[in-house]
């Protein structure tokens, strides 16, 4: 009979990656995989060498689609934002956001800690705030709390991504030339915090605090 | 101890010496299956047929997964119904077992083979109403993992001995410490009242006339021809352990962010009082819910996330990764279709394999993932059998309902 498992070994819970860097104590069950299956240890050997057909580096560049939605979007079938924006398409990966808007920039508004207190002490995580935008009409924000602070990050730009939301500009008077304002007043509210947002004339540019600043520029 | 299997060479690789097809020791998804021995594909022929609209199946995936301990050559397979409307039902699939008993394999003196729990799934929500914070302060509140107990087949041999006894209690903590690894305490605790928006997100699509034409459009699923009996690209299987894969990735990722943090530490130095740096005054808040409110399927992404392309997930009589919420018990109940023991989840296909079904460039089958649960007695007739059948769960994508 050829070679039991082939040159890849099998899975099951006998022998299969026994033979690698010794595990401690999970050799002891395993290890009766390596006595036995000799040819398989030696084709795992010689596999290991041929096996970087799957490299490493390039798995997480290219992106393998886990949704319905993600498969379209990578077959092109769904050429723009707006075709999901309009028929209320959840977007559950980030990675589609980011093939329909190669043009996105993110970034990174606060990094604050903040704390718990534990009974051994006080336990800090950091909390990280994201906005992603393209500029031209579509925003984003990702909060998200971790304990370190590249992963809080990372895992804010996901969010942000997750939560884009297209912006509709109008005019302030005159519908000469493209868009450039809010087209009404607009205003939210969210805990004691009121954000008003007024229409003014071409070449008034923003007129607001820093940080809503950088929030609407990157709206477009 | 979790396997992953990905996506290895097609057939006729680059190598030149390749795996030889028809050896059914193998794992592979696509082509033709290859079994022990011709009187197996004979006699299931007849066999493989869907049982919603009785078409031929075709041949998804074989994997050889032998177990330890166990004198036999074991090997699934697993077969799907083409036709678009067969898609994302259990009923359409079918999965076989063949085993042939080997002699050369020695037995372990086994431990006590202990009752197999039932075992939570992997992202259940009881976690949600946790507080995120003490899963790495204090013990991880999951229950136990059931030991890899040995399986055996119906004589069971009773040795208990002590150190394999603490080998296998040495195993469970092992398993436990990485379940309460960094990545669950990112998780925020999601309160249950998500489950309600969801819903009522889902109520607010929109199934208009406009949504209708476009799906006539685009997705053209009618179109498929499934009378002709063509098979899936041939590719082969590499398999990996979970634990491997996944440290090597955060090693990657480590490293990237290590520089991506350096352009970071010089923004965030203007604005920050001495208060805020010692993060005296600001308390810690509930991150707000994702904007798609799915957070089973976030959880899923969670997990797979260090290893986006794989195929197949394999744990034998451990928890299955699930997509969408489901009842435990709907699982853990099934019972073996011969000797009427309880079944145990042995491994899924990820959604990531569906990218690589394609007949004629064109994706051939879908789903969002499938659970296989065998038999847990391993249950087999030497001289009458040639194969069983096992039972076979399939989760739908979470919004396949808005593409109907």
């Amino acid at each position: 009979m050829s070679e039991r498992g082939g040159t890849r070994g099998g899975f099951g819970t006998r022998g299969g990656r026994g033979g690698e860097g010794g595990r401690g104590h999970g050799e002891g069950f395993r290890g009766e995989g390596e006595g036995r299956g000799r040819g398989r240890g030696e084709g795992r050997g010689r596999g290991r060498g041929r096996r970087g057909q799957r490299p490493k580096e390039d798995s997480t560049k290219s992106w393998v689609p886990v949704t319905k939605l993600g498969r379209l979007v990578n077959d092109g079938k769904i050429r723009s934002l707006e075709e999901i924006y309009l028929f209320s398409l959840p977007i559950k990966e980030a990675d589609i956001i980011d093939r329909l808007l190669p043009g996105l920039k993110d970034e990174v508004l606060k990094i604050m800690p903040v704390q718990k207190q534990t009974r051994a002490g006080q336990r800090t995580r950091f909390k990280a705030i994201v906005v992603v935008g393209d500029n031209n009409g579509h925003i984003g924000l990702g909060v998200k709390c971790s304990k370190e602070v590249a992963t809080a990050i990372r895992g804010a730009i996901i969010l942000a991504k997750l939560s884009v939301i297209p912006v509709r500009r109008g005019y302030w008077g005159n519908k000469i030339g493209a868009p450039h304002t809010v087209p009404c007043k607009v205003t939210g509210e969210c805990g004691s915090v009121l954000v008003r947002l007024i229409p003014a004339p071409r070449g008034t540019s923003l007129v607001c605090a820093p940080v809503p600043k950088k929030l609407l520029q990157m709206a477009g | 101890m979790v396997l992953l299997g990905f996506l290895d060479e097609p057939r006729g690789g680059k190598m030149g010496a390749d795996d030889d097809p028809s050896n059914w020791t193998i794992s592979r998804i696509g082509g033709q299956p290859a079994f022990p021995s011709a009187a197996v594909s004979n006699k299931l022929k007849s066999s493989l047929v869907c049982a919603k609209c009785q078409k031929e199946q075709v041949f998804v995936c074989q994997l050889y997964c032998p177990l330890a301990g166990h004198k036999y050559d074991r090997a699934l397979y697993l077969f799907a119904c083409r036709n678009p409307s067969c898609w994302n039902a259990s009923a359409s699939w079918t999965a076989i077992r063949c085993q042939t008993y080997d002699e050369t394999v020695e037995e372990i003196a086994s431990a006590e083979t202990e009752p197999i729990e039932t075992i939570p799934l992997s992202s259940t929500d009881w976690c949600d109403d946790a507080d995120a914070w003490n899963s790495d302060a204090e013990d991880d509140p999951a229950p136990k993992k059931k030991p890899s107990s040995v399986p055996t087949t119906a004589t069971k041999k009773e040795i208990k001995s002590e150190p394999e006894v603490m080998l296998n209690s040495m195993k469970i903590d092992d398993e436990n410490e990485k379940s309460s690894s960094d990545d669950d305490s990112d998780d925020e605790g999601m309160d249950a009242s998500t489950k309600k928006k969801t819903k009522e997100k889902n109520l607010s699509v929109a199934s208009s006339d406009a949504f209708n034409e476009w799906k006539k459009n685009n997705l053209k699923t009618c179109e498929l021809d499934v009378s002709t009996s063509a098979s899936f690209p041939f590719y082969y299987i590499e398999i990996d352990e979970e634990d491997a894969v996944v440290n090597e990735a955060k090693l990657n990722e480590q490293k990237k962010l290590k520089k991506a943090m350096k352009n970071l530490n010089n923004i965030d130095e203007d604005d920050d009082d001495d208060e805020t740096a010692k993060g005296g005054k600001e308390k810690y808040e509930k991150t707000p819910e994702i904007e798609h409110g799915d957070i089973v399927f976030y959880r899923f992404q969670q997990k797979i996330r260090y290893a986006p392309d794989q195929i197949i997930r394999y744990d034998w009589s451990g928890s299955p990764l699930i997509l969408t919420k489901i009842d435990n018990s709907t699982l853990s109940a099934q019972k073996c279709r011969h000797c009427q023991s309880s079944c145990a989840f042995e491994f899924q296909l990820m959604p990531a394999l569906v990218n690589f079904l394609k007949i004629d460039k064109q994706i051939g089958l879908e789903f969002g993932t499938v659970f296989v649960y065998t038999c847990s007695a391993n249950c087999w007739d030497d001289n009458n059998d040639l194969y069983r059948f096992e039972n076979v769960f399939v989760q739908a994508d979470p919004d396949q309902n808005l593409f109907d």
